[in-house]
């Protein structure tokens, strides 16, 4: 009984700065005077030699006749041709700043609708010169949404409009090798954790304990623990803390300063001391999320330690931007909180998120729809959401449920595509296997089963 | 250990008709998890049976998937729910006096262990255990990524694996403390940093300095101990010292003019950073108190910075030299003293620190507190405890005293918050008359002169000795002291012409004005304008 109980030492993992690709979310200097015309700009000019090596390859052999027309504008009639421009959305339930306006005279306000898709939307390709509007069968099957660079091959009809017959995208980029071996010990792995949701009203205090107490390696028995101690780095994405709905009350006074009956800090103090225990054992990076302390804009900048006092000491602590780029032992990760996923989900009438976060990737652009509707920091000289390379690993946090699918690319390409659900709400959270890829979940109950 | 665990149980559970989780158990007696969770299972089975109920940890795992489901369940699901092929493993997670209805108050018990386990090694009752983990109040460190963006800058993470506690414990205490607010606004000169392996920028210029000037203190201090710190930091620190409190004065005299209710008590905050380098809570406490903290220290340290000079190092070449025995035992005490002043809450270090420093061999009663410390003579220290009260009183005074005028001179860009005395060096005068001057003009023209400083004073001081007689001595003081005049406005013409002259006079030195001080012990304004006009 009063033997020492073997110890487990946890496993330790390298990571590495992936230099450019994290410092580009990284936003130095807020500028605002520029228009968003420069980040389509740039990602056009980024994009289109992707995308045109890959329509070439796929169509310039297929058909002689059709060529590459650089400009949209000099489209001829009847021609088959291809052209890459960036996809625009016309939508009519799309909020529309002339819809601001109005409402601003008018007090009608158009209640959040959660999907902006209408029969009557339609597709436009554009580029610097112009812009056609795209028809046929592809068109209306698949989904499509603004900001996508593209190439159609096609011909104009007596409409003007162009007449698609195929498309292409730029692929899934290429991907850094995999340099996991399989080797005696036993596999690495990662844990992602989304939604903790503490402060919300599903939030469930016994659930989070034994979060904490799993991924410390407190609970479960000797073999259990030495499970839990090839757990190398645990990532939250987003929505740890929830503000609390603050009901306007006509009646009251308003107040100057903060009320403090509405505001309180207890949710922030309860998720330091989570984030203290697991720091204390592990790895942690912390993302932002749509609800967290973070900015509005897209890509979300690192949640300021000084909220976090007792977490911060911790070498173990690193607060991340949203969306992240991360390397665990040359495995390289790509997450987001959700926000991307879900403003693409309002564009199109499929209720599959895996289906549309593999899409992105196949798109090789993660937030094709800021600034259109997802807001986003006004970037000049550069797109800090194209996919340069393929993640090992890229996952969305605060899904309604998990999900998860292995997207092959082109190359031999293997991306783990995880979506994550929101723990306030399934206290599930999932583990991916570093060397093999393979995912599967961890969820908790206190509730009785039956 | 088995059966102090069970008569804390039984005390817990059954008497007090609380809940127990193994989290809590393995806190209360620091013990590992396992280990608890053996107990507590040893104690429903045998004391415990039919008084308490107990829920326990059960894991599933779909061998399909893979997918872990890991769930609480009372005592009496456990039986068939052990049946169910996909149980990979269990462990007794709670004990309650009877069923409970909803297990989230079991989270209360997990924050209560939480709460015990503060300023203990989490190593103590964690099997899986992480070696690379380095805990840091001076671990602000912002994400490679943003490093650039951010405005304060990276420390190292080794700063708790410096080699002399006394210097990096009080450092990183002082360091995530300047770092955690808002740069000080009112910092005006470089950055002089005085241990090479931090970096601060230039918005935290008074703060570092000031940091030196403490450090400066403490590394002597502890270095003075000789037993305890290394000797590598301490040569670093007359060199550092003399150049950062040059620097520092200007932004000190601002400093001191911001209000602080208890100067020493932040320090003594710091004092206890070598000591809990690792322990979280100390640590907080530091940022917590951040803001109002700086501002203590910085006024506290200008001021010892103009003792301490040449009592530190009297100390320092005693305690190299070997030579232990009380010869000066006025400059001593004065260091003792000081010492105080910065460790009022926890004296238990510093006094530890500096008694040994003197090590006159006398072994004394105890510590305020109740702890003992080594070499402290009753009366000795009896005199002591009363002085660091009269000092306590007088700087928070003197704090409240200055608050009104500060903050008017604060903000008033035209007032001459010239500190005559900090932009020369301090030459090495006997410690009676260490003053900083500082004049604030308002619109009228109105100089308004405060001289602040530490003076000596004797006093009287009784106490009973160790034989229960009572002893009377006369004890020299280093008493601080801020002593106001206004002189009114002069005229502009004769005011042009004598200032040249006054700046020439004024800055000549210590001496003259130090000479000041005491003759205008009764009043008299007049001799003073005569060194202000002139």
């Amino acid at each position: 009984m009063e033997t020492d109980p073997a110890t487990v030492n946890r496993r330790t993992a390298t990571t590495e700065d992936l230099g450019a690709l994290q410092e580009n979310f990284v936003v130095k200097a807020r500028d605002y005077k520029q228009q968003y015309a420069h980040l389509y700009f740039m990602r056009l000019m980024l994009m289109r030699p992707l995308v045109l090596s890959q329509a070439m390859h796929k169509w310039a052999s297929l058909d002689p006749k059709a060529k590459h027309v650089e400009k949209i504008l000099d489209v001829q009639q009847g021609e088959i041709s291809y052209l890459v421009g960036t996809i625009y959305m016309e939508m009519k339930l799309k909020p529309n700043i002339l819809d601001d306006i109005t409402k601003d005279h008018w007090i009608a306000a158009q209640p959040d609708r959660p999907k902006y898709t209408d029969d009557t939307d339609s597709v436009y390709l554009e580029d610097e010169s112009g812009r056609v509007k795209l028809t046929g069968v592809k068109i209306t099957n698949n989904l499509f949404v603004t900001g996508v660079v593209m190439g159609v091959l096609g011909s104009e009809d007596t409409n003007g409009d162009f007449k698609v017959v195929d498309i292409c995208y730029a692929g899934q980029g290429p991907q850094q090798q995999h340099t996991l071996m399989e080797t005696d010990e036993s596999d690495k792995y990662i844990a992602l954790v989304s939604g903790l949701g503490i402060g919300g009203n599903d939030f469930k205090p016994l659930e989070l304990d034994l979060l904490s107490e799993y991924l410390t390696g407190e609970i479960g028995g000797v073999k259990e623990q030495t499970s839990c101690a090839n757990i190398v780095r645990v990532m939250i994405a987003g929505n740890s803390i929830v503000t609390p709905q603050v009901v306007e009350d006509d009646t009251k006074t308003k107040k100057y300063g903060y009320d403090r009956s509405t505001f309180v800090t207890a949710p922030t103090m309860i998720f330091d001391n989570f984030l203290q225990e697991v720091c204390s054992s592990v790895d942690v990076d912390l993302m932002a999320g749509d609800n967290d302390p973070s900015s509005a804009t897209m890509p979300q900048q690192p949640i300021h330690p000084a909220l976090l006092p007792s977490t911060r000491q911790y070498s173990t602590f690193h607060s991340v931007t949203n969306p992240y780029w991360g390397s665990v032992d040359n495995v390289t990760l790509l997450g987001g909180s959700g926000q991307t996923i879900d403003d693409i989900y309002k564009y199109v009438n499929s209720e599959n998120r895996l289906e549309m976060a593999a899409k992105t990737i196949e798109w090789r652009h993660m937030a094709p729809t800021a600034p259109d509707t997802l807001w986003c920091y006004p970037f000049k000289d550069r797109d800090p959401f194209i996919m340069t390379q393929a993640p090992h690993i890229y996952f969305i946090g605060n899904q309604d449920k998990f999900a998860t699918k292995l997207v092959t690319g082109a190359d031999g390409q293997r991306t783990r595509v995880v979506m994550l659900p929101s723990f306030a709400s399934t206290a599930t959270i999932a583990l991916v296997n570093l060397r093999t890829l393979e995912c599967h979940t961890v969820s908790f109950s206190t509730k009785p089963k039956n | 250990m088995e059966h102090q665990a069970m008569e804390l149980l039984t005390t817990r559970v059954e008497d007090e008709k609380q809940n127990v989780t193994y989290k809590w158990l393995s806190r209360s007696l620091g013990i590992s998890v396992n280990t608890a969770k053996e107990l507590m299972q040893v104690y429903l089975t045998t004391v415990g049976k039919n008084k308490a109920h107990g829920t326990y940890y059960l894991a599933r795992q779909d061998p399909a998937t893979g997918n872990q489901h890991l769930s609480l369940v009372s005592q009496e699901e456990l039986k068939t729910a052990q049946k169910d092929a996909s149980v990979v493993g269990y462990h007794i997670y709670s004990l309650e006096p009877s069923p409970l209805k909803d297990l989230a108050i079991l989270s209360a018990i997990n924050s209560e262990a939480t709460q015990l386990q503060k300023g203990k090694d989490i190593n103590l009752y964690r099997v899986v255990r992480n070696h690379h983990v380095v805990i840091s109040a001076s671990n602000y460190r912002p994400t490679p990524a943003t490093s650039s963006s951010s405005a304060f800058a990276a420390k190292p993470k080794a700063g708790a694996a410096q080699s002399a506690p006394g210097l990096s414990g009080a450092k990183p205490g002082l360091n995530s403390a300047s770092s955690a607010p808002a740069a000080a606004a009112s910092s005006t000169s470089s950055t002089t940093t005085t241990n090479d392996t931090s970096k601060t920028t230039t918005s935290k210029s008074a703060a570092p300095a000031a940091k030196g000037s403490m450090m400066s203190f403490f590394g002597k201090a502890s270095g003075a101990g000789a037993t305890k710190a290394a000797s590598a930091p301490t040569p670093a620190k007359p060199a550092a010292k003399t150049s950062s409190t040059l620097n520092f004065k200007p932004a000190a005299s601002a400093q001191q003019k911001r209000k602080a209710d208890l100067m020493t008590g932040a320090v003594a905050d710091d004092m206890s950073s070598p000591r809990a380098t690792r322990s979280n809570e100390e640590s907080e406490e530091d940022e917590v108190d951040s803001e109002e903290e700086r501002d203590r220290r910085l006024a506290l340290s200008s001021r010892l910075d103009q003792d301490q000079g040449d009592i530190v190092e009297k100390s320092q070449n005693k305690s190299a030299s070997g030579n232990h025995s009380p010869v000066d035992v006025e400059s001593i005490k004065k260091k003792q003293r000081s010492a105080r002043l910065l460790a009022v809450d926890d004296d238990d270090d510093l006094d530890a620190d500096t008694a040994r420093a003197v090590t006159t061999g006398r072994r004394g009663g105890d510590d305020d507190d109740g702890e003992s410390v080594e070499v402290m003579s009753k009366e000795a220290r009896a005199a002591l405890n009363k002085e660091k009260e009269a000092q306590r009183l007088a700087l928070e005074n003197m704090m409240l005293m200055d608050d009104t005028t500060t903050m008017a001179a604060l903000e008033d860009e035209d007032s001459a918050m010239i500190d005559v005395e900090a932009l020369d060096p301090v030459p090495p005068v006997a410690d009676h008359e260490r003053t900083t001057v500082t004049e604030t003009t308002d619109a009228l023209g109105t100089i308004t002169r405060r001289r602040r400083g530490v003076r000596a004073v004797t006093k009287r001081k009784t106490s009973r000795n160790e034989r229960g007689y009572m002893v009377t001595e006369d004890i020299v003081v280093m008493e601080p002291f801020s002593e106001d005049e206004i002189i009114e406005a002069p005229a502009p013409a004769p005011a042009r012409i004598e200032k040249p002259v006054s700046d020439a006079v004024s800055s000549k030195g210590n001496k003259s004005e130090s000479g000041g001080p005491k003759k205008k012990a009764g009043g008299n304004q007049s001799l003073l304008n005569f060194f202000s006009k002139k």
